[in-house]
């Protein structure tokens, strides 16, 4: 979907799209199914188990090189089959929307507003009477991949936590404000919420508790964390620095390189003999020294983080530390770009929107990747791994 | 309506606190004029740029120690009373910043292009 500057909502059949090109190029069929429209096959622990498989993975991975090298074009008349155009259904370009359980979300200087999808194609994918669910000024959206909440990013009025009530008209009834300091951008690290600006960051720090009584887990509030305590800094740093995070990892950017701290929540199982849960914990994992290459990576205007990498944006382009250590630059003032953790189809997914056109990246590097020992983008290990899931 | 500025804005002594002009008082009238006769206004307050030509110039820097170039100035004031105004950064709370309308005006107007409005509205830092 996009939202384009004269109050239209575009949304593109992706999935046929994807399907279609496909069907017309069966010896890389599989490439582009993964790649561009179902990301998560390769991290699904049965299929794994078959990917690795050195009679399976060679032609898997021959296939993904051969796409990478191939050019497709599709006609005019294809997307335009596929493109449907209708009225916003908000009445104000929003500054970021994230979709979660079928309605979709927009924040911005007018506030935090949501409509559902309707089942009515001819009106419209979306109800085209969105609800008001907060005034502040939202900055940043993210809703959970675990807990039925979404965190607002609300700048000056600092960090929001909204439930989501599904089968009420107000969907978001009730919130909480973790924090009221200033929080420009926001992601979750499993249960609790990371929060930053570009000269400070925090982690409003949840516990996880079960009822007794119903043996169900409810989160509670513990306190906001700092990032001297994410790093174990012993002393005030004195180069300017920059923190964000999402699930285990937690990154500082700094001129001496990018610092990467595992993130380890508290956790609901007691181990044997202990009468109390691990509470919530971070490992330093070190620094990487200064990034290579002809720029100057410290300062980055905007980050986020993907299965796939963390990524950094710039003022004339916008660069991936890859889960493999590789780094990719693409060059170029972007408009805006995105990344979708939470997707089941496109979690390896980059998109850059620039003045002229849309570019989608796949990455399909990571499924090669040890998911325990990564230091770029979170990690996607299944199993009993710990990586701070209760 | 009487334009004042606003000593704070002009000091040393506050160049902590707050952000500082770097231009001419005269020049710093002629954005609140400019912004007043095109309508740049939203919410009771006006946005303005420092235009050499049809391109935004610095007009000012944000508190010490960062001091970053800016380029957007905010005018507030009151219905019949004085008005002032500042430089700000849209990407450093309070984060101030013009509304979609004024961005959008300002890139039909060439003054801004598509990827700096994109970095205004979202609080991001940008130099125009």
């Amino acid at each position: 979907m996009l939202f384009d500057c004269e109050g239209a909502l575009h949304r593109i059949d992706w999935s046929k799209v994807i399907n279609d090109l496909a069907t017309e190029n069966p010896a890389v069929q599989t490439a582009i199914r993964v790649a561009f429209s179902d990301s998560d096959l390769f991290y699904n622990s049965k299929v794994r188990k078959v990917l690795f498989d050195p009679h399976i993975q060679s032609p898997i991975k021959l296939q993904l090189e051969n796409l990478a090298e191939l050019h497709v074009a599709v006609s005019r008349k294809t997307w335009h089959a596929n493109w449907n155009t209708e009225d916003t259904p908000f009445d104000f370009l929003p500054t970021d929307t994230d979709v979660y359980y079928n309605h979709i979300f927009a924040g911005g200087d007018e506030g935090l507003y949501s409509t559902p999808r309707t089942a009515f194609k001819p009106g419209g994918f979306f109800k085209k009477q969105p609800f008001k669910h907060h005034d502040a000024r939202m900055m940043q959206i993210r809703a959970s991949d675990r807990f039925t909440a979404v965190a607002a990013a609300a700048g000056a009025d600092g960090l929001f936590e909204f439930k989501f009530a599904r089968d009420e008209a107000d969907v978001l009834n009730e919130h909480k404000q973790l924090a009221k300091r200033p929080c420009s951008a926001c992601d979750w690290a499993f249960q609790s919420v990371m929060g930053w600006t570009s000269d400070s960051a925090f982690l409003a720090n949840f516990n996880q508790e079960r009822d007794s009584r119903t043996n169900r887990v409810a989160r509670s509030f513990d306190r906001l964390v700092e990032v001297q305590e994410m790093f174990g800094d012993r002393q005030d740093l004195k180069e300017k620095t920059q923190t964000w995070g999402c699930r285990e990892k937690i990154y500082r950017i700094s001129k001496s390189g990018l610092e990467v701290s595992n993130y380890s929540p508290a956790q609901l199982k007691r181990p044997k003999g202990t009468k109390k849960p691990l509470t919530y914990t971070f490992i330093n994992r070190g620094s990487t020294g200064p990034i290579d290459g002809n720029y100057d990576f410290s300062s980055p205007i905007a980050t986020g983080t993907a299965p796939f990498g963390t990524i950094l944006e710039f003022d004339d382009r916008v660069v991936v530390l890859r889960s493999d250590g590789e780094i990719e630059e693409y060059i170029g003032e972007p408009v805006h770009w995105r990344v979708f953790p939470r997707s089941e189809h496109y979690s390896n997914q980059l998109h850059i929107i620039y003045d002229d056109k849309i570019v989608i990246i796949s990455f399909v590097h990571d499924y090669f990747v040890d998911q325990v020992s990564k230091l770029y983008g979170f990690s996607r290990a299944t199993g009993n791994v710990d990586l701070g899931e209760a | 309506m009487p334009y004042i500025s606003h000593s704070q804005h002009r000091s040393a002594a506050f160049a902590a606190q707050k952000s500082q002009w770097v231009i001419p008082v005269a020049e710093e009238k002629k954005c609140y004029d400019i912004a007043a006769n095109g309508g740049w206004a939203h919410d009771g307050c006006y946005w303005s740029l420092h235009l050499i030509g049809a391109l935004p110039a610095q007009l000012g820097v944000s508190p010490i120690p960062d001091t970053f170039s800016l380029h957007i100035a905010k005018f507030v004031g009151e219905e019949g009373g004085d008005w002032h105004g500042y430089p700000v950064a849209p990407w450093l709370s309070p984060f101030d910043k013009p509304n979609t309308d004024v961005l959008i005006a300002w890139m039909n107007a060439g003054f801004i292009g598509r990827p700096t409005m994109a970095k205004i509205k979202r609080g991001k830092r940008c130099v125009l």
